[in-house]
């Protein structure tokens, strides 16, 4: 009986789609045998404004994969991200219900069950539903079963989203040919592959910094207690520099790679740097501080935008795993010390874990890998998948024909 | 006491869930790279189902050739009939075995059933037995030993119309084909047997007469010891004679046109011949007149009666 099986792990960023092919075995070992991309169109910050174009893009990326990894995905985990993404915090709250305080399953399911009734409005969708650390009369507690108590309370951070957006992200997997089994935050995603268990334990907040958005993601306890989204990423930084320095995007992006830099340095106010510098007529000579400046400011920006929309989880004592930074933009030297002095955190930039092949472990890839490594780890959607296998695909795959 | 978990039903979040957007693989392709790869796996799809169905017809056709228990099948080559040779020691005519066997001409030797011809043939009365032979590549050899009549009785038909049949040395009863006239005129008559049809149902033979090969052994020796006397007998009766040798009172009857009555006991011809030779040879020496009667079934005697005078005793 085939106890393989083919993950498929998509992301739709704004900058680029990475499709990354895995091989999972026995439900134990993953082996990445493939890897898509395709530069970006049609998608702004993580939504697809134009579905043609994000179809041709995205179906390239997978074709491209499939073709490096030598088979065909037979599952598919789907990144997703946006500014329409929202998360709160319900809270569901029982008496428990035995004679002698002692906590049933029936308790426990019924504060799960409170948690989550929340209605959402018409257009949204929920995505994840994170379970939080259960409270018996007031104390944290893992497992609160034939524990004795009154009260038992558990949170739950839900997130959820456009149905608008959720669809037509589905909907361009679906005309691959393929359909979605699972769908993930990015950050959800980057934080599993990037935060060691002990981060998470210690809490830490994990930042991805994309080109059109910057996702986060905050442990504490071990488990996810915050998500968020904000719409700024790479991108901006170009844009501002184009606007800034009244240069096209091109010679912008391509400055930013060469002399960028999060942090301000006094000692370079007279520094100048040449736009194109390769001696091309009409070639000019910039400012590297006012290059700097420029970064400098929508970083901050950013690092405080972060700050603010986590409010007091943001604190040395309760994230003592400190900050961790991946995404493209986070190889912007200095960042990590930008962020430290916004956030007020140790910070760290991330590496891809070493069982993961060179070319693959830069911060870019860090979602993708996240969605793989999820696949992994969560077992009961993969045995329903494999139930859902019939036996004409399972002789195919024995023929070797998929 | 183990935990149980209830079956949860289904809860608002979950109504609400990315999940219950309904995934459809649409069928008009959406980009070129989508078409390529629905192409590709029908491509696949097509070949599979062709190799399966091929290695499934493989696996029937030795399966099936497994199934099938190999035969050595030797035949000679087989050639149409060019001639049928026909061979008796009696009368019957080659005429007479196209009427009663139909062979067509255009068959194969080996398609001819001989044994079928065999049966056929000594069915017929005439025939005592029957030889029916391939001769390869393409002559049938039919070889047929008949009957000799020894006697002919006269029968009526179902149309009460008389007619002669012939009597064999085994007792069969038949018509007799290809007999010149005066053979059959040599025929002494048989009288005294009531002629029974055969057993077989709807046969239109009679059964075969007993006694015939007594009667044939006198014939012979009466023919072999007294020819001349011997062409004088004009019937045999059996009235007193049904078969059985020591029977007592058994005789056999000839009614010959020199000497009237000869009466034979059924067994011990040569003394009964040699006796009746005696009374011929001395009544015809002495020319005494005809005889009318002669009773040779007497023990080691014969009794005589002339005509018109007393029988004499006569010892010897």
């Amino acid at each position: 009986m085939d106890q393989s099986q083919i993950v498929g792990a998509i992301e739709m960023g704004t900058s680029k789609v990475v499709v990354l092919v895995g091989e999972m075995i026995k439900g134990q070992n993953l082996n990445i045998i493939g890897i898509g991309q395709s530069s970006s169109k049609g998608i702004k910050k993580g939504e697809i404004v134009d579905f043609k174009s994000a179809s041709a893009c995205t179906h390239a990326a997978i074709m491209a994969a499939e073709k490096n990894a030598g088979t065909q995905i037979e599952i598919v985990s789907l990144a997703q991200t946006g500014r329409h993404l929202k998360g709160f915090l319900n809270m569901g709250s029982v008496r428990v219900t035995d004679s002698e305080n002692l906590v049933s399953q029936a308790d426990i399911d019924r504060s799960i069950s409170e948690a989550k009734s929340k209605q959402l409005p018409g257009n949204r969708l929920y995505i994840h539903h994170i379970q939080n650390s259960f409270f018996l009369d007031g104390h944290p507690v893992s497992d609160p079963f034939k524990m004795r108590g009154e009260r038992l309370e558990v949170g739950y951070w839900h997130v959820h989203g456009e149905e608008r957006n959720i669809s037509d992200a589905i909907h361009v997997v679906n005309g691959f040919g393929l359909n979605v089994q699972d769908m993930i935050l990015s950050s959800i995603a980057s934080g599993c592959i990037v935060a060691s268990e002990t981060e998470k334990e210690n809490g830490a907040i994990v930042i991805d910094i994309g080109s059109g958005v910057t996702d986060y993601v905050v442990y504490r306890g071990g488990y996810i207690v915050r998500t968020g989204v904000i719409p700024v990423g790479g991108d901006h930084l170009t844009n501002d520099l184009s606007l800034g320095l009244r240069i096209d995007c091109k010679h912008a992006e391509k400055l930013k790679h060469k002399f960028g830099k999060a942090l301000l340095d006094h000692g370079e106010k007279s520094d100048k740097i040449w736009l194109i510098g390769d001696l091309t007529i009409g070639d000019r000579m910039i400012k590297r501080r006012a290059l700097h400046q420029i970064i400098n400011a929508r970083v901050e920006e950013l690092f405080s935008m972060i700050r603010q929309q986590v409010g007091e989880l943001l604190n040395p004592k309760d994230l003592a795993g400190g900050a961790i930074l991946t995404g493209g933009t986070s190889r912007l030297p200095e960042i990590d010390a930008l962020a430290a002095n916004v956030l007020g955190l140790e910070t760290r930039l991330v590496e891809n874990p070493s069982w993961v092949r060179e070319d693959l472990r830069g911060p870019e890839y860090s979602t993708a890998l996240g969605l793989l490594y999820y696949a992994l780890t969560n077992p009961e959607k993969n045995k329903v998948s494999r139930k859902q296998r019939g036996i004409f695909k399972r002789v195919l795959s024995a023929l070797r024909f998929r | 006491m183990p935990r149980q978990r209830k079956k949860k039903s289904k809860s608002k979040s979950e109504e609400r869930s990315w999940r219950t957007v309904l995934q459809t693989q649409s069928r008009k392709v959406v980009t070129p790279a989508a078409k390529k790869r629905r192409l590709k796996r029908f491509t696949k799809a097509v070949a599979s189902i062709f190799c399966s169905a091929l290695a499934l017809g493989i696996v029937a056709v030795v399966m099936y050739c497994l199934s099938v228990k190999p035969q050595i099948g030797w035949r000679p080559p087989s050639n149409l009939i060019r001639q049928i040779l026909f061979q008796t020691d009696g009368t019957l005519k080659r005429h007479w075995l196209r009427e009663v066997v139909d062979i067509p001409k255009n068959r194969r030797i080996l398609d001819v059933d001989i044994q079928q011809i065999k049966q056929r043939l000594e069915q017929e009365g005439q025939v005592r037995s029957a030889t029916v032979e391939r001769l390869f590549p393409n002559i049938l050899k039919v070889s047929v030993q008949e009957n000799v009549p020894i006697l002919k009785v006269v029968v009526l038909d179902e149309n009460k119309r008389r007619r002669q049949l012939l009597v064999a040395k085994d007792g069969t009863v038949y018509a007799g084909q290809g007999y010149s006239q005066a053979t059959l005129k040599q025929l002494p008559y048989l009288h005294g047997v009531r002629l029974k049809r055969a057993a077989a149902e709807n046969s239109k033979a009679f059964a075969p007469v007993a006694g015939m090969e007594v009667v044939a052994e006198l014939l012979e020796k009466a023919r072999a010891r007294l020819p001349e006397f011997y062409t004088t007998w004009r019937l045999v009766s059996c009235k007193d004679f049904d078969g059985r040798r020591e029977f007592p009172g058994a005789v056999i009857e000839i009614h010959s046109l020199i000497a009237g009555k000869v009466l034979f006991f059924p067994s011990d011809f040569d003394e009964q011949l040699n006796r009746l030779q005696y009374v011929l040879e001395y009544t015809e020496q002495n020319r005494m007149q005809n005889i009318e009667y002669v009773d040779l079934s007497l023990n080691g005697q014969a009794a005589l009666k002339y005509a018109k005078t007393a029988a004499v005793e006569h010892s010897r």
